[in-house]
């Protein structure tokens, strides 16, 4: 289990945005893995803690701090980008992920 | 900016199998910091070997490929070119090659010399090859001498493909021997006997593809979203590709899988055979069934009803357990007529799913403009009613003509990563031979015979099915097995009612201290401090294999890396044990070890005769004369005569198997080219998939819906009307909730490989018993609280969660059986279905209460 209280501080873009980060994790001065490296091919882990977060959002939580619109293509700063392969096209332009992407625990677990 | 849901979800309108072809799923696996970045770490010199490879963990059977440097594994990725998972693959697969890195690998053969300590962790010395090998086959050799009914091997859905065929081979006509089962009979049994008693052949006949093709998922009984994760990935891919794709989630508890169901019918345990029965009611009293489909293909049967529960040892013997395979043929109106008392409002009563919802489902089935595709796993297959359920979902596809068409089907899927290609192709089971053939008929054991060069009449010393798996574990806990090895399988935390079975309530611990038990091992398990000998054994690409996944997909991974220390090849300790044990014993007069294994063992060298590629290939090759019955003059006479039908399943070359990236069987030679099967008894062209050349050869061209069925017996499969039958045993004063256990998305099965990679481990550290929050209010408990889960079986503490992977409804909790510090399967009855003997994992009544 991830322990630890998480203190939120982000930027909120829109109602979805507030609703995905009621449950916490994306947290710019959450308590952060340094010690994450990866071999080739090694999909990243999640250094900040984000307990209950997919469980309770599934994707479009995680979509809501990593993914893009019109303004961003990432909605907070410490927030890894998605990368445009995980894009429709392979064009972040597009917004929309890609179908088999959609699923993002399944690649990306906590760290 | 709004963020809509809508723009979230709206699909790649890529399609997966087009992207694959454009190449965009190569890039699939490159979403590393480091690759992505461009800095591989890869040495740019390019000293570096790429093999080709199968995910080592479930039955989706993910390609992947393997990149060594200097003699260690560098990176796992996703293969673009296995058309299973076209690049895509799983956390697991992804930090596969940690796997292989725990620091506590086994690396030297461990004998006990004092039984007193087994189930404590000390206990073990270390050994040389040459004792080990010595000590093992010295207490076979006088186990089998002494009684052979008291000797066992527990194998896998883990064994790779040639050494589940050595092995059976070994134990079926070395030793004459049918106590062998795999640890299958705990997730596929009644998908397999299901197969058999409906199609008489074991295999799905949809593949992966009906995914990307189908328009309605129906989900029974399985929670993809963790159990086979790039399936899954699959299944949502197909649903944001267009927005008329609907998801129907038929489950006892929400799940990560239900997230993407547009409704979810949650029924009471066990209830399930009554909703299915429901909707094929409503199919034929709103006349809304497929009356082409049926007349042309379909026969109709019953069979022994109220059949009782296995709580005894004797079960299988008494009177009823003896009948509970009998079926007779009745008339498609007797068959309504017995359906005729489920109706919506029956099966909402005992259920609790609204009756509204079941004749919503009913009428998607109905809906011919539509595919519909049935995917089920453990909660249908471990299941006190498994195999009648399986018959169901069946029943309801035969009824609507959705059966072996692209997209509109009825897929079980498998567990384990070769439960297929090992367990039931090569058969490892207690009443199989190789490529679905059975012990107990004779003409299978002539042919048989032919194909292992064995005198005519050898193997009908063995035409008595042996012990299955849980019989296996409940004599041996009597003391009534003497001698029991196992590979591939940690049986210590995966078997059901572990209190019994580790003789933890058992004060002379007779059993389990009494038996030589003989673990092969990659690390040390919680089976290990029960064995008396341990063998270190070589790991995944440590050694070549080849896995055979839920799709029919034949898939082999390469030899990229030495096993570390004296951790040797499985293939070569059973060849090491199997000649001690034949020493001196011949077959029609020859040397027993080289008429079963002399093409590939030197026994005087202690060696091979030919590279690990060689060797393989030359097992496979024998192993492949099954379903190639032209290469065997005497089976094949005996093929004709018999109308075994042996060329249905036919296998391709070895190397072809790891040139094309796996290939799905039957796979057919045309002018010299070998195609594969994608959609089976379906008529089409061949090099598009289909089962052209079967139908062609066995099968008939002009029936409905273009499918033709002709492995079953009269080519018609069996519809067998199968009532509802309650639980096992149902929630009492004493013990008020349903239990359910299963496998959750980052640890495979007992956590013994993957346990040990710190990314997964990290992710998911202990296994969390999840609780509906009004039920834990009602017990006093919150999330972190310790608790003690009793039933009548056994009890295990574990921490309270109300926020994990699963929700289950008030009445029911989940825990994962992962972790062997919590031992779930302490309190998991042992009660199994008495048609396939899996046990039930999904519904055993416990007690809860705070400690
Ligand atoms: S665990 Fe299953 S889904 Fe994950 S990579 Fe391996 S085979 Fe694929």
């Amino acid at each position: 289990m991830v322990k630890g209280k998480l203190v939120v501080r982000c930027a909120m873009v829109g109602a979805a945005m507030a609703l995905a980060l009621a449950l916490g994790g994306c947290a710019t001065d959450a308590p952060q893995r340094e010690d994450l490296s990866y071999g080739p091919g090694e999909p990243p882990l999640m250094p900040a803690p984000h307990a209950g977060r997919y469980e309770g959002l599934g994707a479009p939580g995680c979509y809501g701090c990593h993914g893009a619109n019109e303004v961003t293509d990432h909605m907070l700063a410490a927030a890894p980008a998605l990368p445009s392969d995980h894009y429709v096209d392979g064009s972040v332009e597009t917004y929309e992920v890609f179908g088999p992407r959609g699923e993002c625990i399944t690649c990306h677990p906590q760290g | 900016m709004e963020l809509s849901r809508r723009t979230f979800v709206k699909a790649g309108a890529v399609a997966l199998a087009s992207a694959a072809a454009g190449g965009t799923l190569g890039v699939l696996p490159g979403c590393s910091p480091a690759a992505s970045s461009g800095a591989s770490g890869v040495a740019a010199g390019g000293d570096t070997v790429k093999t080709v490879g199968v995910c080592r963990f479930c039955g989706c059977g993910c390609g992947v490929i393997v990149e060594a440097k200097d003699g260690r594994l560098i990176s796992v990725t996703g293969d673009p070119d296995n058309g299973s998972s076209r690049g895509l693959n799983c956390v697991k697969g992804y930090y596969l090659a940690n796997a292989l890195y725990g620091e506590d690998r086994l690396t030297k053969p461990l004998i006990r010399d004092d039984k007193s300590t087994k189930g404590t962790e000390g206990g073990l010395r270390e050994a040389s090859w040459e004792e080990a090998l010595d000590l093992v086959a010295s207490k076979l050799r006088e186990t089998w001498k002494a009684d052979k009914s008291r000797l066992a091997f527990w194998g896998s859905g883990q064994q790779p493909i040639v050494e589940g065929y050595a092995t059976a081979k070994f134990w079926k006509a070395g030793l004459l021997s049918n106590n062998i089962d795999p640890n299958a009979r705990l997730c596929m049994a009644s998908a397999v006997v299901g197969f058999m008693n409906i199609f008489q052949t074991d295999e799905p006949a949809g593949c992966y593809a009906d995914i990307d093709e189908t328009d309605v998922f129906v989900t029974w009984g399985a929670n993809m979203a963790e159990a086979h994760p790039m399936l899954y990935s699959r299944l949502t891919a197909r649903k944001l590709a267009d927005d008329k794709v609907r998801h129907y989630d038929v489950t006892t508890m929400a799940t990560r899988t239900s997230a993407s169901a547009d409704k979810v019918l949650m029924f009471r345990p066990g209830t399930d055979i009554a909703i299915a029965n429901a909707i094929a009611n409503y199919l034929i009293q709103n006349n809304l069934y497929d009356k082409a489909f049926v007349e042309d293909h379909i026969q109709f049967k019953q069979g022994t009803e109220n059949i009782g529960n296995s709580f005894e040892d004797g079960y299988d013997a008494s009177d009823v357990g003896k009948t509970v395979d009998a079926v007779e043929n009745i008339t498609f109106e007797q068959f309504a007529e017995r359906l005729a008392p489920y109706t919506l409002e029956y099966a909402a009563e005992l259920s609790g799913v609204p009756a509204e919802d079941i004749r919503e489902l009913a009428e998607v089935f109905a809906d011919k403009s539509r595919k519909v595709l049935s995917l089920w796993t453990m909660g249908v297959n471990q299941h006190n009613r498994g195999t009648w359920m399986n018959h169901c979902i069946y029943n309801i596809h035969f009824l609507t003509g959705r059966y072996a068409l692209p997209g509109d089907g009825a897929f079980s899927l498998t567990g384990q990563p070769s439960a297929c290609g090992t367990a039931r192709e090569v058969g490892t089971f207690s009443h199989r031979l190789p490529a679905d053939l059975l012990v107990a008929k004779a003409p299978h054991r002539r042919y048989t015979e032919a194909v292992w060069n064995l005198p005519e009449g050898y193997l009908d010393a063995i035409e008595k099915p042996g012990m299955h798996t849980v019989k296996m574990f409940r004599e041996l806990s009597k003391g009534n097995v003497d001698f029991l090895w196992s590979a591939h399988n940690n049986w210590a935390v995966s078997m059901p009612n572990l209190t019994r079975f580790l003789g933890r309530g058992d004060e002379d611990k007779k059993g389990i201290y009494d038996c030589f038990i003989c673990v092969s091992e990659v690390y040390p398990t919680l089976s290990t401090q029960y064995a008396d000998a341990v063998l270190p054994a070589a790991m995944w690409v440590e050694r070549e294999g080849a896995f055979g996944n839920g799709e029919r997909r034949t898939a082999v991974f390469e030899k990229a890396i030495d096993p570390p220390g004296e951790a040797k090849w499985d293939l070569w300790m059973l060849m090491e044990i199997a000649k001690r044990v034949l020493d001196g014993e011949v077959i029609g007069g020859q040397d027993a070890f080289d008429t079963l294994f002399g093409q590939v063992y030197d026994k005087q060298a202690a060696d091979f005769t030919g590279t690990q590629r060689e060797v393989c290939r030359a097992l496979w090759e024998e192993y492949r004369t099954f379903s190639n019955p032209q290469l065997n003059p005497k089976a094949s006479e005996i093929n004709a005569a018999e109308k075994l039908k042996m060329e249905a399943k036919q296998l391709a070359p070895y190397d072809l198997y790891i040139e094309d990236h796996g290939l799905t069987w039957p796979v057919r030679e045309v002018d010299g080219q070998w195609l594969p099967t994608l959609w089976r008894f379906c008529d089409g062209p061949q090099e598009d998939g289909f089962d052209q050349l079967g139908v062609a050869q066995y099968g008939q061209q002009d029936k409905a819906a273009g499918v033709s069925f002709y492995k079953s017996a009269d080519q018609r499969p069996s519809a067998v009307f199968r009532p509802y039958e309650p639980p096992a045993e149902e929630p009492s004063d004493q013990y008020p909730f349903w239990l359910c256990t299963g496998r959750l998305l980052e640890h495979w099965h007992t956590g013994s490989m993957t346990r040990r990679v710190p990314e997964l481990h990290r992710a998911l550290p202990q296994a969390l018993l999840d609780v509906n929050p009004a039920d834990c209010e009602q017990l006093g408990v919150k999330d972190g609280d310790m608790v003690r889960v009793s039933s009548r079986y056994g009890s295990f503490d574990i921490q309270v969660s109300t926020a994990g992977r699963t929700a289950p409804p008030q009445g029911i909790v989940f825990a994962p059986f992962f972790a062997e510090e919590t031992l779930v399967n302490l309190a998991v009855q042992d009660v199994y279905c008495p048609l396939s003997k899996e046990p039930d994992f999904k519904k055993t009544c416990v007690s809860i209460r705070k400690v």
